[in-house]
């Protein structure tokens, strides 16, 4: 056990900055994990390449490359109905940057429910559940020991993150994914296979199926990367289809996107009262 | 793959026709719906409380629902004024610095500021987490639950040694500032409120390798004195500490680009793959 009771690691760090990933060498290169930017990356590896070796520090292969630009694809819906969308729709509408709309919706989708914020819980439960595998618990076991673990409100139907979806039963971009990833020739792994087995005992048992994420995060277990890791990579998972949420209301009359009458709004607290005498 | 096709269905789940709120009520005008001819926060008009309130009150009521009573006032106003301004070497105030000195669009300096106050070291997710720890424990007995911190968080990891969310050291001391502060508090909050949970808590942590108070738990104790709950807890910490933030971020936002270090290259050090 190591115990440092001193202030030595900020000591050591006060006015200086010790990197692996890189940096600017004025005038000599910008290196990115040994590689130099300009020499090794630009017009040589994908943007996907390159954004998932900023966050691992590992240069993915281009086939993996072409798999996370998919599974990013997948989450660029331009439907402003949806909350990350809206609150870009709701920033343009209001005449804001783009960069402002953009940042709140994608910060809006660091959500428990859905979007980059449910990646953690999707991941951590399929490295669960494998564990419980291992010890020779079936599916339904695996379900029922993690639904059990559960804090829920009463009423509220227990919920495994991963394998449930807002709005919809089913999900399609699941189907859509298994395609992309046979036609680049990936092979399922353990992980995944686990998944899509708890994904059909769920199914049976509580009718609800494997989502997105349960999805994404087996797969990506499956690859090697960390549950930080893949909640890293997809940190902005969801700004493209802010982006067009942004952009149309932003192109229209200024505060004409899902305007409210003061009578759209249902007040439900106190009447109208008087202020306390002091 | 045929028998892991799903059918995409709707819950049909029944949304609200409208949004609800139970904060503020708006009179439309005669001539104009989306006008509204008088404004209302928890049934007050708002007029009466512009002429009536200060703005503590105000924060009170929103969150609240009612006016705050002399001494809840007193102590939100201490907390506003403790929270107000952190100081440069604070990581949001830094935010806002790199923001305003980076000739980043002026109105984004707030937002940038308050996101580098949202963490869990220092931020307010760590006010959030401890409390929801201390409202978890507060019916227990507090040397029990430091007894088994004690056994649950070892003290084996470089930096700061994390007993519980926002209890232990701070860069492996403790803030005589932070227990001044903390003092003026204890003298205002119940007897056997949160924060006096807090305290007992402590009591029963190493004080000699400097366990015990952290900001959070200062904060948090008091917010859950106020009757604040965790899951406003978060965003309220962010309002009361915006002010100082911003002031230090716009303060560098019509400076020249070298009035913050920009670290020579023999302090950057790149080390090699």
């Amino acid at each position: 056990m190591k115990s440092n009771q001193s202030k030595n690691i900020w000591q050591k760090n006060r006015g200086k900055i010790i990197t692996n990933r890189g940096g600017w060498r004025i005038g000599e290169a910008i290196y990115n994990c040994g590689f130099s930017m300009m020499d090794d990356l630009v017009g040589k590896k994908s943007f996907f390449q390159t954004l998932v070796l900023n966050v691992t520090g590992k240069l993915p292969s281009e086939k993996l490359a072409h798999w996370f630009e998919a599974s990013f694809i997948c989450l660029s819906w331009p439907d402003s109905r949806i909350w990350c969308n809206q609150n870009g729709s709701l920033i343009g509408t209001t005449q804001g940057s783009p960069v402002a709309g953009v940042a709140a919706g994608i910060l809006s989708a660091d959500s428990r429910m859905y979007g980059p914020g449910s990646i953690m819980g999707g991941a951590e439960f399929i490295i669960r559940a494998m564990a419980w595998s291992k010890q020779g618990k079936t599916p339904l076991e695996i379900i029922q020991k993690e639904l059990e673990s559960k804090f829920t409100k009463p009423g509220n139907k227990p919920v495994i993150v991963g394998y449930a979806r807002p709005i919809a039963t089913g999900d399609e971009r699941v189907e859509a994914m298994e395609k992309v990833s046979k036609s680049l020739g990936f092979i399922e792994k353990k992980h995944l296979t686990l998944a899509f087995e708890i994904h059909k005992t769920l199914a049976e048992h509580y009718q609800e199926n494997m989502n997105y994420v349960g999805y994404v995060t087996a797969f990506l277990v499956d690859e090697g990367f960390s549950v930080n890791e893949i909640y890293r990579i997809y940190s902005t998972w969801v700004h493209s289809g802010v982006h067009a949420c942004f952009a149309e209301a932003n192109d229209n009359t200024a505060g004409t996107f899902l305007p409210l009458a003061c009578e759209d709004i249902e007040y439900v607290g106190k009447a109208p009262r008087k202020l306390p005498v002091k | 793959m045929n028998s892991r096709k799903v059918n995409i269905e709707s819950r049909n789940e029944q949304f609200s026709a409208k949004i609800k709120s139970r904060i503020t009520l708006e009179i439309p005008s005669k001539d104009n719906e989306f006008l509204s001819k008088t404004t209302y926060t928890h049934g007050y008009n708002v007029l009466d409380l512009m002429d009536h309130c200060n703005p503590i009150d105000n924060l009170f009521l929103i969150f609240k629902g009612e006016l705050p009573n002399a001494l809840e006032n007193k102590i939100l106003t201490k907390l506003s004024i403790f929270l107000m301004n952190q100081g440069p070497r604070n990581a949001a105030s830094r935010a806002g610095a790199n923001a305003g000195v980076g000739r980043t669009d002026v109105n984004h300096i707030l937002p940038i500021a308050v996101m580098g106050m949202s963490g869990n070291y220092g931020g307010s997710k760590e006010v959030e987490n401890a409390m929801r720890f201390i409202k978890h424990n507060i019916d227990k007995d507090a040397s029990r639950v430091a007894k088994q911190c004690l056994v649950d968080a070892p003290d084996d990891e470089e930096g700061d040694w994390i007993i519980a969310p926002g209890f232990g050291t701070d860069f492996r001391g403790q803030s005589p500032f932070l227990l001044d502060v903390k003092d003026r508090f204890i003298k205002d909050c119940p007897d056997e409120g949160h924060l006096a949970w807090c305290q007992k808590f402590i009591d029963n942590l190493p004080s000699d390798k400097n366990c015990g108070w952290r900001l959070a738990s200062i904060v948090a104790g008091v917010l859950l004195d106020l009757g604040i709950p965790p899951r406003v807890g978060a965003g309220l910490f962010q309002i009361l500490a915006s002010p100082g933030a911003l002031a230090h971020g716009v303060s560098f936002a019509d400076k020249p680009i070298t009035e913050i270090p920009f670290l020579k290259d023999e302090d950057y050090e790149i080390k090699p793959v």
